[in-house]
């Protein structure tokens, strides 16, 4: 497992040592697959197969641009990435948090370090309301605490950071 | 040392194209969209006549990694493989498609009209509301290449 740095100091993706490109890239691949996104339509029985492939492909372009932009620094980082439970928001310094654009079917999670830094542990496709509810996003929860975990074996987590995010908390 | 210099020090420090990979991805965007498109029909194609992607490799000669890659709908497809799809599958690739539809659809016209004229001269008859040509009005269906053609009133 290692962590790519995507721009400044600011976007980090973790690359899985199974996976041939990081998590941003690994995403990007599939979700502008159409062969891809057809099988996935059928697994999950979705009735309208080719609207479902249209929507994901605008979503996906729609994700794209917005990297671009904030790379640019053109929208501030807070507007993408939300906390993913209320329970996150509670004195843990490293937030589980999904990125997300509104009506955008597809999510990219999160961890996050400080205000303006986060590291990308992987993304799915919104199935259903819940995370647990749908495997691929079952399986994206159990990366977040995987990295969590990692980050924190790591000893990212301490005094510091704990002072940063009741600063945030009252912003 | 602070929770973020410990995190950055887990950071890799091997370059990654990352951000020009997604620049890339805009800048072909025009191309990509065309070629998705393309892979949504050749998809939907193949549910209808219920082909397999080997079946559609055999039928164009070509290996099943090469209909991979166009399903994909990342590829820059060549004139050569867009005619291919076309003739094989029926399906709306390239203009000629249109154009070729149009054009037996002008001559169907014709022929009417003509049949009309000798009808009308054989039976000495001018009808009334008789017009030498008619409007057609014609809708598309982009995703199955379908025409459907009415009379315009």
């Amino acid at each position: 497992m290692k962590i790519d740095c995507i721009f400044a100091e600011n976007l980090f993706t973790f690359h899985y040592a199974k996976e041939k490109n990081n998590e941003y890239e690994r995403l990007m691949d599939i979700w502008t697959d159409v062969s891809y996104l057809h099988a996935y339509a059928k697994r999950n029985k979705v009735k309208n197969i080719y609207g479902f492939i249209d929507d994901i492909l605008k979503c996906a372009e729609k994700i794209q641009d917005f990297l671009d932009n904030i790379s640019q620094n053109k929208e501030p980082f807070g507007s993408y990435f939300e906390p993913l439970q209320q329970s996150e928001n509670d004195n843990k310094v490293l937030a589980l948090q999904k990125g997300k654009i509104r009506k955008n079917q597809l999510r990219l999670y999160a961890v996050k370090i400080d205000a303006n830094c986060f590291v990308i542990t992987g993304g799915a496709i919104k199935m259903s309301q819940k995370m647990e509810d749908h495997p691929d996003t079952a399986n994206e929860l159990e990366k977040l605490k995987k990295a969590r975990i990692y980050l924190n074996q790591n000893g990212v987590f301490d005094e510091d950071s704990f002072f940063e995010l009741l600063n945030e908390e009252y912003d | 040392m602070t929770n973020k210099e410990k995190f950055l020090a887990l950071v890799s420090k091997e370059k990654n194209n990352t951000l020009e990979k997604n620049k890339e991805r805009i800048k072909n965007r025009a191309m990509l969209s065309e070629s998705q498109q393309i892979a949504m029909k050749v998809l939907k194609k193949l549910d209808e006549l219920g082909w397999t992607q080997k079946n559609l490799a055999k039928a164009m000669e070509v290996s099943p990694q090469h209909v991979n890659k166009i399903v994909s709908g990342k590829e820059n497809l060549t004139i050569e493989t867009q005619i291919k799809l076309q003739n094989i599958l029926d399906i709306p690739v390239l203009a000629s498609y249109y154009e070729s539809r149009l054009k037996s659809i002008e001559e169907l016209i014709l022929t009417v009209e003509k049949k009309v004229e000798r009808i009308y001269a054989t039976t000495n008859l001018v009808p009334v509301n008789y017009q030498d040509s008619r409007k057609i009005k014609m809708e598309y269906d982009t995703l199955s290449g379908e025409y459907s053609y009415q009379l315009a009133v």
